[in-house]
């Protein structure tokens, strides 16, 4: 029998029966895309350090200067900021506050950032399965066509709240301990439907 | 019965079937101006007005000045007409485009009958859009704290059709013949909606799953 909290429960439809439900581990921390994402973070934020200073002794110069540094430099350093440090932590708030189910019926992804949001597929409407999994079994999965690159960036997808459920294209459940579990779950329904 | 079906039923005139029911009417609410787009387009448009009324700034000052070539030789008085247009679509970008989405949302219908979900928007002719409950293949939400939400009817490119909802849709409903999205923005009750093409479309077939 599952667990279900109460923001689950209210999604499901009546008669619906969840068969598994679950979170991404936020002990995964990293995504493979962070091999090209952490070095693009550190030369932005070295950039912006560089870009931020030579305006900021520019301006003691000419004090007129002063709104073209707030202007431009900061949200370039806030940018930086997020690209190097703080979409980990966001990527780890976001993970605390999702939720993924299946049912009998449909694949969820919910959550709980800037609203309610549920993202969700009916099982005859999957076309196909991808998975990326470690040697010991953990990883995500993405419910129908799902384009290499989103398949490539992983949960580093969670870093950009426009990216949200719902707004990108297939279900994914994003670094599940042990994926296998689900894939054949999904699998066995698609096929008996 | 959620909202003001005899409305729905003036409005969507002449493009419903006899037998069908209207479930549910409703339009996007004008006074939300922002989604999750904007926490792009919003800086991108502020960096891209405000640099461009900078440059043209610039131009126009050193005109004034009594100077007709830049360093590099180039006509200042060409370089301040290009410019112009980079401003009007800097300045679209930062503020037209919310009056653009403000337009169109209220030429915006929806409406859910007890076949069909149906997008109406109201330029020209009217552009149309209908999905059978039956044969929708995803439903996904999302609701703010106050009950106005999004419902999304259809799979969605992770792509494609990122200027939906955001006012830059505008040029293509009047230049081209662009449909509307497959998508409910901001509507009230949204969660009751959802809802109702729940389970409208569960009624309209049998389950293939049952029991898993």
């Amino acid at each position: 029998m599952h667990r279900l909290n109460d923001f689950i429960g209210r999604q499901l439809v009546k008669g619906e029966e969840v068969l598994w439900s679950g979170q991404p581990d936020p002990s995964m921390v990293f995504s493979k895309a962070d091999v090209v994402l952490i070095p693009a973070g550190v030369l932005w934020a070295a950039m912006a350090i560089f870009f931020s200073a030579e305006i900021l002794s520019a301006s003691k110069a000419d004090s007129s200067d002063a709104p073209l540094i707030v202007f431009f430099a900061v949200p370039f350093t806030l940018l930086a900021f997020h690209a190097t440090l703080g979409r980990f932590v966001f990527r780890r708030w976001v993970k605390s506050r999702t939720h993924y189910v299946v049912t009998n019926e449909r694949v969820l992804a919910l959550s709980r950032v800037f609203g309610d949001n549920v993202h969700a597929w009916f099982l005859d409407e999957i076309d196909q399965l991808t998975t990326v999994k470690s040697k010991r079994g953990a990883g995500s999965i993405w419910f129908g066509e799902a384009p290499w690159w989103l398949v490539f960036l992983g949960s580093s997808v969670l870093d950009a709240p426009a990216a949200l459920p719902g707004n990108l294209g297939p279900v994914v459940f994003y670094d599940l301990r042990d994926v296998n579990r689900v894939y054949d779950l999904v699998n066995e329904l698609r096929s008996s439907g | 019965m959620l909202s003001d079906i005899s409305l729905g039923r003036e409005v969507f005139r002449g493009r419903l079937a006899p037998d069908e029911d209207v479930m549910w009417c409703g339009q996007p609410k004008t006074s939300v101006l922002f989604d999750a787009n904007d926490i792009f387009l919003v800086p991108f448009s502020l960096l891209w007005g405000g640099f461009a009324l900078f440059w043209e700034g610039s131009v126009i000052a050193a005109l004034l000045r009594g100077e007709t070539k830049s360093g590099n030789g180039g006509d200042l008085l060409m370089f301040a007409i290009g410019g112009i247009v980079m401003v009007l679509i800097g300045l679209y970008m930062i503020v037209g485009r919310f009056f653009g989405k403000r337009w169109l949302r209220r030429r915006t219908h929806y409406m859910v009958t007890d076949k069909r979900a149906v997008v109406l928007v109201s330029i020209k002719t009217g552009r149309i859009l209908s999905l059978d409950l039956e044969c929708l293949t995803a439903l996904s939400k999302s609701i703010r704290k106050d009950g106005i939400g999004t419902i999304r009817l259809e799979k969605g490119s992770p792509w494609s059709n990122r200027q939906d909802n955001t006012g830059l849709d505008l040029l293509g409903y009047l230049l081209s013949r662009q449909k509307p999205p497959s998508v409910f923005y901001d509507i009230a009750e949204a969660d009751r909606v959802y809802e109702l093409i729940n389970e409208l479309r569960r009624e309209g077939r049998t389950p293939r799953h049952a029991n898993g």
